[in-house]
């Protein structure tokens, strides 16, 4: 299939690599299909949205930051997660340009069946980071 | 808006498959529990709230700065990051 994105230009793709967001990501909620880009070697990717040309998040692995997330199971369950090799968890990044800085939304984290290709956002309140987040070297 | 006043135990029903148990009540806080056979995300307000404010900023990336952002990751031997200091959501 055929999509349309203002940054990366007309771009076909087969529609099976397609990620559902069934409740979209908040602020964008009527968006509900993405694809997921790979940036040259990485480390970042582009979620980008099927059908919305303009819109695309900027993503990483959580290791890139040094950090670990351990989802509770209830977490999983709006996207079907049943084994955890099918979880996949990317944090969304934004770029302060004033002050050349890369900031990671670390309490947002986009949570994906990777067999399934579904995706949500978990948002964290400061007690569940404090649990659930570790650094890499602390394992 | 609805208004309905329940006691602890009561509950609310939310279309066919949505239930709000007001499970305890102390002094300004209320307990809910939330059942949902269709395990539909639920989100306390104010961090929905952040949390959209934050995706809307992350979206205005374009191509370019992301090369930009490469040269600002954490170095190999620093890969530490201070979740406090560093992250705004």
């Amino acid at each position: 299939m055929l999509i349309e994105t203002t940054r990366f230009g007309t771009l076909d793709l087969d529609e099976r690599v397609f990620i559902t967001f069934p409740w979209g990501i908040p602020g964008f909620e009527h968006v509900k299909r993405y694809v997921l880009l790979e940036h040259r070697q990485g480390p970042f990717q582009w979620l980008q949205a099927v059908d919305e040309p303009g819109l695309a998040f900027v993503v990483c692995q959580p290791e890139v930051f040094g950090l670990r997330y351990q989802v509770p199971r209830e977490k999983v369950r709006p996207i079907q997660v049943e084994a955890s090799e099918d979880l996949v968890v990317l944090v969304m990044v934004s770029f302060k340009r004033d002050q050349k800085r890369v900031s990671p939304h670390l309490r947002g984290p986009m949570l994906f069946n990777s067999s399934l290709r579904l995706g949500y956002q978990w948002s964290m309140d400061e007690g569940e980071f404090k649990k659930n987040v570790r650094s890499v070297e602390q394992q | 808006m609805l208004v309905l006043t329940r006691k602890i135990g009561e509950s609310i029903h939310i279309g066919e498959d949505i239930e709000v148990v007001v499970t305890a009540i102390e002094q300004n806080k209320v307990k809910l529990g939330i059942r949902s056979p269709r395990q539909i995300p639920v989100y306390r307000q104010e961090l929905y709230q952040k949390i959209r404010q934050g995706n809307r900023e992350a979206a205005g990336i374009e191509a370019d700065e992301l090369e930009q952002m490469l040269e600002f990751l954490p170095g190999e031997s620093g890969a530490i990051f201070d979740p406090q200091t560093d992250s705004d959501v």
